[in-house]
């Protein structure tokens, strides 16, 4: 190992050329860390900044003062990526140049539309836009002339993310502004949009006062990618993507309805099969969220997935969420259709049970990532049988209550796996072990959120001194028996963690906190905590005293700290002005990004679920085959 | 079968070394030399030890392949640990390389190449400097690559500690260069005071009850 630097030959005394090389490769904040070590570091790093190509720092939130010296006038840079949260349009531009091919603006809440339009005017050679959030902050104005600007003006455009409400476009000739984007746009992705907003635009219509010769022209000729939040997901909504987008490889839709869907705005069983008409379908995604309303794509069956199975062999991908009609029939029949499925997500399938996998291995599939979430039905038989798809990376089995130890077992065996959810289910320390020796030396991310027989020994069931070393993310939140023990123990056993989450436990104090901050002395030299988010929100005996130990030095690199609702305002507002990149919590949000999607799962208690499972079972009087609609059993669901 | 011309180096301290025309070509400035027509000799290497080379003369026989793609040499080849002289690589020319072996032999090679750079720092800079005079690029970008996971995510005291600098900035300066450094949100001298105080990490919890009831004092 490269460890001994008492002999070595200082690194500032290597020639500029091969510094740079090295520099090169290093994220901002660890160049801005060299350029502290020392004079000749410093000369070089700020050399390097002139001529970096990839920009990125999206982790925090930097204001201006900190972006301007390292924003140096740069020819070469390529790709700026920022998290925005604290510029506004007087920073334009700095992050807006020329050169840029790849740029990526997060949280860009405080700036108007000109932002749109100054990109438009001056990064003719973008090929790679996200926006995030733009304008929302109150007062901020955004026009349809700015994405006018935008669209017309980054003729080279391959890949556009406006991940703020389109809607606010409407505007009559909104179909003419998309109609001036670039001919090589192939992938969309939309924030919102309503989806008659998307139906008028794709479709070719005769305008009003035109003679019935003059078409307007199609948009989005050559897209690829389609992802899209709207209203609703409608039959005509899909059939016109699928009709008129004739290189269609990836379809993501998702919507989020506010009151229950009548059947002219909803998906149904002749409105599934019209996907994929061109036949290039690779991805496809159709998802119900249940943020504001608990509904389900009610008139979509069986029938309907078979049929959009068989047209489906080629898909790499299939994510299903709120399709709580469809049995294990269809399930199968996606299985047993598409050889070539490596993504499998299922979320509220209520229906489905271990039969979907009871002869998998027979099929020639090689799963990589499988998510069955809420699915109440599923056993650890189901899981044994998933498992012989060996080539497991990602492993979501949220809140299926029914899983245990044996299905720990199973999956003690799989050698890829990278990311495994367990959350809600019946485990105990002694299934965690089984991951101990095989799983763990490749686990990423670990949660058992909510798996309420785990004990403090589940630490050391999962962590031994050879085991473990590349977990990053793990979530312990929900567990009544975890105390400052288990903690204590995770704090020993140096794993590396940059997310670690311990939301609602009871019995968590203020000694967990102190063995997290611990400073961690080996042959290294010595490492301050490694813990990027820390989410502490609602844990029983933690006082006002464990702030002590989120002052500096302690934690260095925390950005994201959840905490209690009942604390003291005055300190916490001490704390974030001590530590700017600090972002304190109190409200009980979740942080960051984790693996939290907009299926409005969080929000929901289990009692809310049953009920959603008790209508269910209680619609599915007869086989609906061949049916479309149900007006009479509606008002029932309405109770 | 057609031999291969042979070429020799010689290092700095004198070694000599023979190696194939296809390994010497790997490194752009020994290829320069060749066909300047300086082949006819030893082929002079001020700048690189014989312990360097030896390290040099490994990557390239095992990138051989790479630019070669007709040819593939054997993986089970065998080194001579004697420095003065080398055996000619059997070459094995293989049937038609289907997509599975293709994946099977990046994945043999990266693992290889994990191994390889496994090395003391000294190595390393040496080998960055090897690999930068003799134009070999990547050798070059693999063991800047290794540098810079040894940079990654530390503190300005880490990184002077893990490769030996020296502070040279005046109070003020540094002063000025904190500010830009704000990011990374610590100052060495807070961590030089909690390092004298903390040991090791290894608190039983009536250590902790302890600390606890001496800092309480600080809360505000």
């Amino acid at each position: 190992m490269a460890t001994s630097a008492s002999n070595a030959e200082p690194l500032e005394l290597l020639p500029s050329a091969i510094l740079a090389t090295i520099l090169e490769k290093l994220d901002v904040p660890s160049i801005c860390s060299v350029a502290s070590t020392c004079k000749t570091l410093n000369a070089c790093a700020s050399q390097i900044l002139s001529f970096l190509p990839n920009f990125h720092l999206l982790d925090l939130a930097a204001p201006i003062d900190l972006l301007r010296p390292l924003l140096q006038p740069n020819p070469f840079l390529r790709s700026l990526k920022i998290d925005c949260s604290r510029l506004d349009d007087s920073d334009i531009e700095y992050l807006v140049r020329p050169s840029l091919h790849e740029l990526y603006l997060h949280n860009c809440e405080d700036f108007s539309g000109r932002l749109l339009s100054a990109v438009g005017g001056r990064c003719v050679n973008l090929r790679s836009l996200y926006l995030g959030s733009v304008a929302e902050k109150r007062g901020r104005a955004i026009h349809i002339s700015d994405l006018e600007e935008l669209l017309s003006g980054c003729t080279q455009l391959e890949s556009l993310s406006l991940m703020f409400d389109v809607s606010i476009f409407l505007h009559h000739n909104f179909s003419q502004v998309w109609a001036t984007a670039s001919a090589k746009l192939a992938a969309l992705e939309i924030g919102y949009i309503s989806s008659v907003m998307v139906t008028e635009l794709l479709s070719p219509t005769l305008g009003p006062q035109q003679p019935p010769s003059h078409m307007q022209p199609l948009v989005f000729p050559h897209i690829q990618r389609l992802s899209l939040s709207v209203d609703y997901i409608t039959d005509t909504l899909v059939a016109t993507i699928s009709k008129g987008l004739m290189s269609l490889s990836h379809l993501d839709l998702r919507d989020a309805p506010i009151i229950e869907p009548t059947m002219t705005f909803d998906l149904t069983n002749p409105g599934l099969q019209l996907i994929n008409q061109h036949g290039k379908l690779k991805y496809l995604s159709l998802i119900r969220s249940q943020e504001y309303l608990q509904t389900y794509f009610r008139r979509v069956n069986d029938l309907g997935i078979l049929l959009m199975a068989d047209k489906c062999s080629n898909m790499e991908s299939i994510s299903l969420g709120g399709f709580c009609r469809v049995t294990d029939t269809g399930f199968r029949a996606i299985l047993h259709s598409c050889s070539s499925l490596q993504k499998l997500r299922v979320s509220h399938g209520i229906q489905l049970t271990d039969l979907v996998f009871h002869d998998i291995s027979a099929t020639s599939l090689s799963l990589t990532n499988v998510s069955l979430i809420w699915c109440n039905l599923l056993t650890n038989l189901a899981i044994v049988r998933l498992v012989t798809n060996l080539g497991l990376m990602y492993l979501d089995l949220r809140d299926c209550r029914n899983l245990g130890d044996e299905a720990l077992q199973a999956i003690g065996m799989l050698p890829k796996l990278k990311t495994l959810l367990l959350d809600g289910s019946d485990i105990s320390d002694m299934g965690l072990s089984y991951l101990r020796h095989g799983v763990m030396r490749s686990l990423v991310s670990l949660s058992v959120r909510g798996c309420k027989r785990l004990t403090d020994r589940c630490i050391s069931a999962i962590f031994d001194y050879s085991s473990g070393k590349v977990l990053q993310d793990l979530d312990l939140s929900n567990l009544p028996n975890l105390s400052d023990n288990g903690i204590l123990l995770l704090a020993k056993s140096r794993v590396p963690l940059m997310e670690l989450r311990m939301r609602e436990c009871p019995l968590i104090g203020d000694t967990s906190i102190m063995a997290l901050a611990s400073m961690q002395v080996d042959e290294g030299g010595w490492h301050g905590s490694t813990l990027r988010l820390l989410d502490l929100y609602n844990c029983g005996h933690i006082t006002s005293l464990s702030f002590r130990w989120f002052k500096r030095p302690y934690f260095p690199r925390l950005r994201c700290l959840g905490v209690m609702r009942s604390v003291n305002r005055d300190m916490v507002d001490a704390l974030e002005r001590s530590r700017p990149f600090l972002c304190v919590a109190c409200r009980g949000e979740e942080l960051g990004t984790g693996h939290w999607d907009s299926d409005g799962l969080y929000g929901q208690d289990q009692e809310e679920v049953d009920e959603l499972e008790q209508w269910l079972l209680e619609g599915e009087i007869e086989s609906d085959y061949g049916e479309m609609g149900e007006g009479g059993s509606e008002e029932e669901m309405e109770d | 079968m057609a031999s291969a011309k042979v070429f020799v180096l010689r290092t700095c301290d004198g070694e000599t070394f023979e190696i194939d025309e296809s390994v010497a070509y790997v490194s752009e400035t020994i290829k320069n030399m060749i066909e300047d027509g300086f082949g006819h000799d030893l082929i002079p290497l001020p700048n690189v030890s014989s312990k360097i080379l030896l390290k040099v003369i490994e990557y390239c026989r095992k990138h051989v392949s790479n630019f070669e793609s007709s040819k593939k040499t054997s993986n089970g080849d065998e080194k001579d640990k004697d420095n003065d002289s080398w055996k000619k690589e059997k070459e094995a020319v293989p049937e038609v390389e289907k997509d599975a072996e293709e994946k099977a032999r990046v994945e043999e090679l990266k693992e290889w190449e994990t191994t390889f750079i496994d090395i003391d720092q000294q190595v390393l800079f040496d080998l960055l400097q090897a690999a930068n005079y003799l134009n070999i690029k990547g050798l070059l970008v693999m063991a800047a690559e290794k540098a810079a996971s040894m940079i990654r995510g530390k503190t300005p005291e880490q990184i002077r500690e893990t490769f030996n600098i020296k502070n040279d900035f005046t109070p003020e300066e540094y002063e000025d260069i904190r500010k830009k450094d704000a990011m990374n949100d610590f100052t060495p001298e807070e961590y030089e005071e909690i390092r004298k105080k903390i040991a090791d990490n290894h608190f039983t919890p009536e250590e902790y009850e302890q600390i606890r009831k001496e800092n309480a004092w600080a809360i505000e």
